[in-house]
């Protein structure tokens, strides 16, 4: 994710707005240090972070094999006895996003994919539009 | 260590339960279900943070179940710990209390022996195992009659000797034959209840097995009819039993049907010694039902008993089988007995009495005629052919045959024709021997001479009676004698109602009003109408048409107040009326005996009865015997009731020689000494408890003249013991519903087991408690372990 973003700012030297959206399953210090240098290079730039709702609340049950997507990995478990576990590691990894792009000066969204998209975008904009006029 | 039900402890059974929550959590393992995910460093990282944990809790988990299952197990297998390891339960000892049955029906001979062998085989069992157990074990022996003899003792103390006069212990004096062929059964007191040693709480040891060893071998079955429930009643009363102990009972017995004919009563005292802890077993000591013959009923038909003169026993057989019995021959015979000695009695056969046929469960009933030539007490023996139970085949009755049976006839004019009349009736002549001898006597002769010897008394011509004599004849009818009145025309029916009457108060049957001319105008028929269903008409007149009583004319009679009815109470009937109706002849029930009030003259004044009509003899010699039952000397006891005879304090010696029958021809004497009656102050009472066995006792009495009177008694055995249906398995369960009990036939039953004899978790509430607080943390572990789904929905 950091190496797309930095041929991002390469690709456009000149200020615009960049929107990301995203799962954010990456490796976050590449991920801030993209957002960073777009914010150097003047972009306005705006992270909408997607995520699935059985991702952010984790509701299995039951004997589970979980087999990785982006990793090799696979896990067979009781999904219930390591949920506790999941979901502090899950905080403290979007606590980490938040402060990257707060850092940053980032707009975040995060948004569950059982929200609609457009609907998720026009109150974030419009939330924005709003602080703008404020200030 | 040891289970009761060891078959749920073979390998095959507890290797695959105590696996089982292992196999079940692999086979889970391998039925997941597969997720496409991509958030899986989260899940890493968890998984890596609880990993030890998580694997703590699964392995307590599997533990907790195991450990369940394995304790549901060794409840249902019935886990025995043994002696060292029980004492941290509180359990140690085990007691055995056998309670065997030794009724008569337990005299029922099979191929192996009585049944009662089979009984005694079960105790050494028993005894021989708890012997061999690694515990310590005690044990207590009650037989059936041990125990009814002890309720009986309680009974007769608590009666007849409520304060210190109690008699002077039993003393054998005079043992007429060699006491060593004598059975304990037969001098045992109360009837048939052995005095062997008793087994009581005795710790089983070797010295135990010997002793027992040596006391069963004069072990017999007795002639009594004792249940099961006087000996179930003795444990947790007589028998206590500990609280640091196992109680064991095992109920030794044939079960016959007859024997739980009150299966509530069993059941409640079944259900009682559960509730005092002890295990409850029946060992049947009998598989099939052989059939039975018994001699059930044997006595002399109540009359006159005079010597030479013809009397009637009546005898009864039952066939307790399943199968009709035919062309049955009962044989008798009788002993005779001189009056006023105790000399060699000399026995007669008499002829067989035959029957038919009997069906099953039936009884038959044929009277048969003897005659004995000599007064006194004679003996009749009723014997069946031998058959698997011997004892009652045999049967016995006294018949006290007098020189001659007293009548008294009571007149109330002097030389009355009337008076000459009946006495001849009573006693026609020489030839004609009816055995009764008739006295004339004045009124004033029921106050002055007692009047229990006589066997019935007739009133004639009597116009008044004083109150001494009216208490006399109260008396004598309410003891079991018998009177009757003749109307006439010195009859005032003022004194009837007043004195004998007496508002019902008296034995006189029914007021009187005033003599009438019977109306042969308005209604046809004879003159006098008797009730041929009443034993003084039916033997003779019953059922034939009998044209000599139609010759009967009344002329006059005494009437009863009009609208006056017999009374619903069966105490008072109508036997015979005139022509239209109005009663005639009247009896009453008073007390033991009867009153027949007669409303017309004796003599053919009022009638032409008494003048040459063969009925009217016929119908007074009916009319005494009848009324003579109620004094006829019965001497029947059943086998195991105390003899008791009273006799006047002033003509004999207080000491009082009982003769026993014995095995054989033995005889065995022994003397009791006799205390004041309690009910009357001129009588001593004697009773002698050894009633054990069937056949004819002796009471010796030793006037103080010197001269001796022997009074003798038939003993029988109870008739219902002789049914020998047994009780199925199924039966006693369905008679005792809800109680507990385990069935064992003897022949199968080795006596207790090693998990009989040890402390039984599973009759431990506290091994339940543990098990479902075992069952709670298993579920508590389940939940921590995220094995249960969350309370509030959501999950997938």
């Amino acid at each position: 994710m950091g190496t797309i973003l930095r041929k991002a700012a390469e690709t456009f030297p000149r200020r615009g707005m960049v929107i990301l959206i995203s799962d954010l399953l990456t490796e976050r210090e590449s991920l801030i240090k993209g957002l960073k240098l777009l914010r150097q290079r003047g972009h306005d730039v705006m992270v909408f972070h997607i995520m699935d709702d059985d991702e952010l609340d984790f509701p299995f049950s039951g004997p589970t094999r979980f087999e990785g997507l982006e990793l090799p990995e696979h896990l067979s478990c009781n999904p219930r006895a390591l949920r506790e576990g999941y979901m502090e590691a899950l905080e403290e990894y979007l606590d980490e996003i938040r402060r990257g792009c707060a850092n940053s000066a980032c707009d975040y969204a995060l948004i569950r994919t059982s929200a609609p998209l457009d609907a998720a975008l026009a109150t974030y904009l419009s939330n924005r539009l709003g602080m703008h006029h404020r200030n | 260590m040891s289970f009761i039900q060891s078959a749920l402890t073979s390998w095959w059974i507890v290797v695959p339960l105590l696996s089982a929550p292992v196999i079940i959590h692999l086979i889970n393992l391998l039925r997941h279900k597969k997720v496409k995910w991509a958030a899986m460093e989260f899940l890493l990282a968890s998984q890596k943070r609880n990993r030890n944990y998580i694997r703590f809790k699964q392995l307590l988990l599997l533990l907790a179940r195991m450990a369940a299952l394995a304790l549901i197990l060794l409840l249902l297998a019935g886990l025995v710990l043994p002696d060292q390891w029980s004492k941290m339960f509180g359990g140690s000892k085990v007691h055995h209390v056998v309670l065997l049955d030794d009724s008569y029906s337990t005299q029922d001979r099979h191929d192996d022996g009585t049944v009662f062998d089979r009984g005694v085989e079960v105790v050494r069992n028993i005894v021989g195992q708890a012997a061999a157990q690694p515990t310590e074990q005690a044990f207590s022996l009650v037989r059936f009659s041990e125990a009814a003899r002890r309720e009986s003792d309680v009974q007769n103390n608590a009666i007849s000797n409520p304060v210190d006069d109690a008699p002077e212990p039993t003393q054998p004096v005079d043992a007429v034959a060699d006491d060593n062929q004598t059975s304990d059964t037969d001098a045992s007191p109360a009837g048939g209840a052995p005095e062997t040693e008793t087994f009581r709480r005795r710790r089983v040891n070797d010295a135990l097995l010997v002793e027992l060893e040596n006391s069963t071998k004069s072990f017999e079955p007795t002639n009594l009819p004792a249940d099961p429930l006087e000996a179930l009643k003795s444990i947790g009363h007589d028998l206590a039993l500990g609280e640091d102990e196992k109680t064991v009972v095992y109920l030794v017995s044939d079960f016959r049907r007859n024997q739980w004919s009150n299966p509530d009563v069993l059941a409640q005292e079944l259900a009682r010694i559960r509730e005092l802890g002890a295990e409850i077993h029946f060992v049947s000591t009998v598989d099939n039902r052989q059939a039975n013959l018994a001699v059930t009923d044997l006595r002399p038909v109540p009359g006159v008993h005079a010597a030479g003169v013809p009397l009637e026993v009546e005898v009864e057989v039952t066939n307790f089988s399943s199968e009709p019995i035919r062309d049955l021959n009962l044989q008798l015979a009788s002993q005779t007995n001189a009056a006023d000695s105790r000399g060699e009695p000399q026995s007669y056969s008499l002829p067989a009495v035959a029957f038919d046929a009997i069906a099953p469960g039936q009884s038959l009933r044929k009277t048969f005629r003897v005659t004995f030539q000599t007064a006194g007490d004679h003996q009749v023996v009723a014997r069946l052919d031998a058959d698997a139970l011997e004892v009652d085949n045999e049967r016995y009755a006294v018949v006290r045959v007098l020189p001659e049976a007293p009548v008294l006839i009571v007149d109330g004019l002097v030389d009355s024709y009337a008076g000459k009349l009946l006495a001849l009736a009573l006693s026609p002549a020489q030839r004609v021997r009816t055995g009764l001898s008739p006295r004339i006597e004045a009124p004033s002769f029921l106050r002055e001479n007692p009047l229990a010897g006589f066997q019935t008394i007739f009133l004639l011509n009597i116009r008044s009676l004083s109150d001494d004599e009216v208490r006399a004849l109260n008396s004598y009818v309410a003891e079991g004698g018998g009177v009757v009145y003749f109307a006439g025309e010195d009859t005032s029916a003022d004194f009837v109602n007043k004195q004998l009457y007496a508002d019902g108060q008296g034995f006189f049957p029914a007021p009187l009003r005033a003599p009438v001319y019977l109306d042969t105008s308005s209604q046809a028929g004879p003159d006098l109408q008797v009730d041929l269903t009443h034993p003084i008409f039916a033997k003779t007149f019953g059922g034939s048409r009998n044209s000599f009583l139609n010759l009967v004319l009344i002329d006059r009679y005494f009437s009863v107040p009009a609208g006056w009815k017999a009374a619903d109470d069966d105490n008072t009937q109508v036997i015979a009326t005139v022509r239209g109706g109005a009663p005639l002849m009247i009896e009453r029930k008073f007390g033991q005996g009867r009153a027949i009030a007669v409303l017309t003259t004796a003599s053919p004044d009022w009638n032409n009865w008494g003048r040459g009509n063969p009925t009217f003899v016929i119908t007074m010699l009916e009319l005494q015997s009848y009324l003579s039952a109620g004094r006829s000397f019965d001497g029947q006891l059943a086998v195991g009731s105390p003899l008791r005879i009273d006799f006047a304090r002033e003509m004999y010696d207080p000491r009082v020689a009982f003769t026993a029958p014995g095995r054989g021809a033995v005889r065995r004497t022994i003397e009791e000494k006799a205390i004041d009656s309690e009910t009357e102050s001129r009588l001593r009472e004697a009773r002698f408890t050894g009633t054990g066995r069937p056949g004819v006792y002796e009471a010796l009495l030793t006037r103080i003249d010197g001269e001796e009177d022997v009074r003798r008694f038939a003993v029988n055995v109870a008739t219902a013991e002789g049914d020998l249906e047994i009780s199925s398995p199924s039966d006693l369960a369905s008679s005792i519903d809800g109680v507990d009990f385990e069935y064992h036939r003897s022949a199968e039953f080795a006596g207790p087991s090693e998990s009989q004899a040890g402390f039984n978790v599973s009759e431990d509430w506290r091994f339940f408690i543990l098990l479902i607080l075992l069952l709670i943390g298993e579920q508590l572990l389940a939940y921590s372990a995220s094995f249960h789904p969350p309370l509030k929905g959501g999950s997938r």
